[in-house]
This record gives structure tokens, sequence and C-alpha cells, in this order.
């Protein structure tokens, strides 16, 4: 960081300590871009990053009056932002479908399309909600145990009073389909950039 | 194992990681303390600077929100109605801009005002559901005024209007006053021009001086009719319109235009100020375009053509005789 960002820095938190607006939003159009980006890329979520951004900002205004004028902005922003984002990054990571969403951009960098904008987590689920259509009530039935309510096998099978080989072969005939359907859309996509 | 976490830390932020790798990061995150997560997360944080961007209209939206959380009371008046503009023109915008929004009474009546930044272009629409796109550096008021809907428009916008034969739709520039019956078309108003282009693309305008209002003149398709801000006279041509819209496709035009009107245009267009050092160039002529191209990309053509070096510094362009012809 130069001198001359330094200093623009310690006047803009000197006159948030002192509750300017203008002060919140000159930091707001400087950092929400970085501070977005960064959550998007652990939480693969547009929808949670957005959250994450306005709920750290609120965070700072909130506490402005404890900000220290000297250091570095942008850490401070981070000790702010810190726990929220580590919360819903383990959250979305031990997400029973995401498993799934990472399979899916598995196959997606397989197609090579190098240039095709990314599938976030959201977008991967709004897709599938489309191709769960295809399924047979059971095979769905069986799929949202699974990844939905992140069930074992043996506990949808007691659950659906059949066999465990039969879960599995519900399971396996479900991702089947799905894995068609969900390329269908990404060859649309890939079409439509 | 922490090894091996940063380096499936950074496949999985990149994207790049499969279905066995993923399972590996999951199993060692959920062994990892969150003391020990901060770390690596910081050090990220602090050695990167290039991240996916946050939606020109969304950060918009966030920002509303913020401002109505940290201060209730002062703004809910205020915002009110520049929010619901702010609202249907993140909805339609076409580049990145920043787009300011005032609001002001006139005459009793609210009306808003658009102003877009030089380098920026902006797609609004208006409470009566016309759709304008503005150029760089133009500004454009509405207002509902004595049963017409009335635009004051400066600089260049192309304009998309709503069929509301009760309402007559007005564009005013200075004291010209552009009349419309439901159409589309371009004007052009730029303050160092001493003319005001209207190029018409679909239905029919009608354009009168305020100060003398009986006069008028009604214009057609491909026609365009350019009004002289001396002496209010206002005189025909044809036009394809290729030329005069080729901005709202992104697309930079030039039509045996003589460089120093060129260099006026990119700066305009991208928010630039050029200093030229080598003037004796300014009545070069240039045919050609550019669609969306970055302003290095387009320097580094004209030089190509021209032999003259450039320096972009900021939001400075100098330009000077290339060090070759000063050998020659």
């Amino acid at each position: 960081m130069n001198m001359r960002e330094i200093s623009i820095h310690s006047d803009t938190i000197e006159k948030l300590k002192q509750g300017s607006y203008e002060a919140f939003d000159t930091l707001y159009n400087m950092y929400a871009d970085s501070l977005y980006g960064f959550a998007l890329l652990h939480t693969k979520s547009a929808v949670q990053a957005e959250d994450i951004v306005q709920e750290t900002f609120l965070k700072l205004w909130n506490m402005r009056a404890s900000l220290s004028v000297e250091g570095s902005f942008k850490s401070m922003l981070f000790t702010i932002a810190r726990n929220h984002v580590i919360d819903v990054f383990r959250q979305q990571i031990n997400r029973p479908d995401f498993e799934d969403y990472i399979r899916f951009c598995e196959d997606e960098n397989l197609l090579d399309n190098t240039s095709v904008e990314k599938i976030y987590y959201d977008d991967f689920i709004d897709k599938l909600a489309i191709a769960k259509q295809k399924l047979t009530p059971a095979q769905r039935n069986i799929f949202e145990m699974s990844r939905e309510e992140g069930m074992s096998n043996a506990e949808i099978a007691v659950l659906s009073d059949v066999s465990e080989q039969t879960v599995k072969n519900h399971l396996s005939a479900a991702l089947k389909i799905l894995r068609e359907e969900l390329r269908k859309y990404n060859f649309l996509f890939a079409l439509f950039i | 194992m922490t090894e091996l976490f940063d380096r499936l830390y950074s496949q999985f932020l990149r994207g790049k990681i499969n279905r066995q790798e993923f399972r590996s990061f999951k199993e060692s995150l959920n062994h990892l303390s969150d003391q020990e997560l901060s770390e690596r997360m910081e050090s990220f944080w602090n050695e990167h600077t290039v991240y996916p961007s946050l939606e020109v209209g969304r950060k918009q939206e966030i920002q509303r929100r913020l401002r109505s959380q940290i201060n209730p009371s002062k703004t809910s008046i205020r915002w009110s109605r520049i929010v619901a503009a702010v609202a249907v023109v993140a909805v339609l915008s076409v580049t990145a801009w920043n787009f300011s929004l005032l609001h002001e009474l006139q005459n009793g009546n609210a009306s808003f005002l658009a102003e877009v930044p030089a380098g920026d272009r902006v797609q609004l629409t208006l409470p009566d559901k016309s759709s304008v796109k503005l150029n760089s550096e133009s500004s454009l008021s509405y207002a509902y005024v004595g049963g017409k809907r009335i635009a004051r428009l400066e600089g260049e916008g192309y304009f998309q209007v709503s069929k509301d034969t009760r309402h007559p739709f007005v564009v005013q520039v200075g004291s010209l006053n552009i009349e419309v019956l439901g159409t589309c078309f371009n004007v052009c108003s730029y303050k160092e021009n001493d003319f005001v282009e209207t190029s018409l693309i679909e239905g029919s305008v009608r354009l009168y001086d305020s100060k003398s209002p009986s006069e008028s003149i009604i214009l057609k398709p491909s026609q365009k009719a350019i009004y002289s801000k001396n002496n209010g006279k206002i005189s025909f041509h044809n036009t394809d319109n290729v030329k005069e819209t080729a901005w709202i496709q992104n697309r930079l035009v030039f039509e045996s235009e003589k460089l120093g009107s060129v260099f006026q245009k990119i700066e305009r267009w991208y928010g630039v100020h050029i200093e030229l050092l080598c003037p004796e160039i300014v009545n070069d002529p240039i045919t050609g375009s550019f669609r969306g191209e970055q302003l290095p990309y387009v320097m580094e053509a004209l030089k190509i053509q021209y032999g003259f070096d450039y320096e972009i510094t900021g939001n400075k362009v100098t330009i000077n005789k290339s060090n070759q012809l000063k050998i020659k």
C-alpha cells in the first residue's frame, strides 16, 4: 500500500468514525467488489456472497466508533467479515448436494469450454430442480432424502421399507438421468454465450 | 495434511477440483480449526486482488438496503422516489456505469435527472415505459408538465417512446423541441457542436423552435434534421442511420472524419483526456470502426495507421510524433 492510499484511508475512516454516510459510501464503493468476489469464491453462491457483503458493511457501521485510524483498512474489513465467511464456507462444503455440484463442474471442465462462464451453486440448484422433474416419484423421493436431507442409504432403506440395494439402484438411476439432463442445459448454456 | 489442504484450497477457489480431491478437501477442512482456516483465508485475501465482480445493479441494491438500515429515518422520504427510478434502471443497464440520480422539484412536479459520467453509457426506462439510452457525458431530466411528457436532454440519447397520443412526448434541447408521436430516434446535441442532429429510425417526429412554435417541420424515417444553435434554422438530409446509431451497439464509427474530431470522440467514449503534442495531424482523415474495444487496442490501431507514439497514464493519453519519424 502506498502513502497516498494510506492518507485517503485515514481521512475516510476518521470521517466514518464521526458518522459520515459519505465516508461509508466511499469505502463501500471501493471494497464491496473484492469482498463479494472473495466470498463468492468460497461459498460458490451469489446469494450468500451478497449477504456477507451486506452484513459485513452493516457491522462496519455499527462498530465505527471503535475503528482504528492506523493500519490497513483491507485487513480490518477481513477481520469483520471473517467469522461469517468461515461459517457459510463450512456450511456450503458440507451440504449433501455440494458434491453433486462439484461433479457437475467437473463434467463441465471436461468439456473444456475454457471461456464458458462459471456456474455457481445457486444456478446448479435451479437447474437441478428442473431436471428432477424427469425422475419417477420413487427415484425423486430417494434422491431428496439422500442429497437434501443427507440421509445414509441404510437410513433411507429403513424409512422406505426396501432393501439397501434397492436404494442404491434407485439412486444411481436417478443420478444418471439428472446428469444427462444437466448436460443438456450445459450444452444450451454454452451455445447462448 | 496442511500442505495438502493448501493445494486443494487453491484448487477449490479456482473451481478446478474433481470429486476425489473435493472429498479430501472436505475431510481436511473439517479437521482444520477456525484459527488455522482464518490464517489461510487472510493470506489469500492479502495476496489476491482480482475477483469475480459484483454486478453494478446488485451492488447498488445492497448499498440501498444498507442505507435504509443505517439511517432509516432520514433517508425514507428522500430515497423513495429515487429508488423507484434506480430499480428500473438497474434491471436494464447494458454496460458498466456510475449513475447518479437526483430529484428536483420543478413547477411543483417531481421529476428525475439521470447523469452519465464520461466513459459510460446507460439504458433507462422512464416512468411512462419509454426507453432511453444515454451516451457518455449526457444528462436527461424527465417531468410530466401540462399534460406533456417533457424530457430535457444534454449530450446524446436514443429514444424509443411508448405510444400515448393523449400525452405528447417532447424532447427539449435548448430551445429546440422535438415532439414525438410514438417512435424511435437519436438526438445528438453535445455542447462543442453548434448544431443538434435528430435522426429518425421509425415513426415520425415534429421539430420546432420554442421562439417560433408555429413553424414546425415533420421528419420521416431515414431522414435527419440538423438544427443550427446559432440561427435556429433546420436543414434536412437523408441517412441510413448506420453512423448515427452505432453507439447504441457499442460501436465507434468514423467516416472520412478528421483525426481531431476522432480524438474528441475517443475522449468522451473512454472518459479520458487526450493531449496532442503534434497538432499537425488533426486534419488527416480517417475511416473505420471499433466494436467494444478497450482503449489501448484503439490507440494501437491508430498508431499503426498514423505512425504516432502514445502513452496512457491513468485518464490521460499523450500523443506525440513517433521517434522513427523524427529521425527521418
